[in-house]
């Protein structure tokens, strides 16, 4: 009797190959949709950043206002670090009372330029500041819960 | 003495009740704008670009601060003016 070899390896199965086609239109489906939902996010994160001047150092939330101006006056009074609203104080105190004077946000700036003022003795140009807050807040109407009037005292100990 | 050299805004620093405030402003301004620190309305002041302007003294107490300013929002330029009275 004579074995003869038998051979158990099949033809090894080609792996199935997607249609050139069908992953072009795959392809294709899946770049629009990324498209769509990184424009949508984008938009959104641009939206909120645009719209918010911003948070406060307590994480209070400033509300937009629709006039870019206003916004960038409310994030110097109430997000800018100190210095910031110090070196643009002239045109913060100047712009507040002669364009949004009834605006609450921006007393907030004003409350803390009186603050630092009375609390730091190396301001710059101190007692003139001193005496502007004062002007400010006497012929001012600031709101009542800052308690604004009851710093005029210590405002007018700074020597000019 | 003056302030605000070489920002289009040029001015004293204080000036006497019933006198005048001369500033002299840079070529793009066509009007000065004074108000008195804490009220809020300006008066406003036409001046030829490139000139000096002879502004009133508004009829203030002694010691008032008055913002003189050119320029509009956020792009003005602006020097702060102390009114002294004058010894009668």
């Amino acid at each position: 009797m004579r074995l003869e070899p038998v051979y158990l390896v099949a033809p090894r199965e080609r792996a199935p190959v997607m249609a050139t086609r069908r992953a072009f239109l795959g392809m294709g489906l899946a770049f629009t949709a990324g498209t769509l939902v990184g424009g949508a996010c984008g938009y959104s994160l641009a939206r909120q950043q645009s719209g918010s001047a911003g948070t406060t150092a307590g994480g209070d939330p400033v509300p937009p206002s629709g006039d870019a101006e206003l916004d960038e006056l409310r994030r110097l009074a109430v997000v800018a670090p100190i210095q910031e609203l110090l070196d643009q104080r002239l045109l913060f105190l100047m712009m507040r009372e002669r364009t949004y004077a009834q605006d609450p946000v921006l007393w907030r700036g004003v409350a803390r330029l009186t603050e630092h003022v009375i609390t730091t003795a190396d301001v710059v140009d101190r007692g003139q500041l001193a005496r502007l807050l004062i002007a400010t807040i006497t012929k001012g109407a600031p709101p009542a819960e800052l308690s604004l009037a009851e710093r005029v005292p210590a405002l007018r100990e700074i020597p000019r | 003495m003056m302030q605000g050299g070489g920002s289009g805004l040029r001015g004293p620093q204080a000036v006497p009740q019933g006198g005048t405030i001369q500033v002299e402003i840079g070529p793009n301004d066509t009007e000065v704008e004074v108000s008195e620190a804490g009220v809020g309305t300006p008066t406003r002041h036409p001046v030829p670009p490139g000139k000096t302007a002879t502004i009133p003294v508004p009829n203030v107490p002694g010691g008032t601060l008055l913002y003189v300013s050119v320029g509009k929002g956020r792009r003005a330029r602006i020097i702060l003016v102390e009114v002294f009275a004058l010894l009668r």
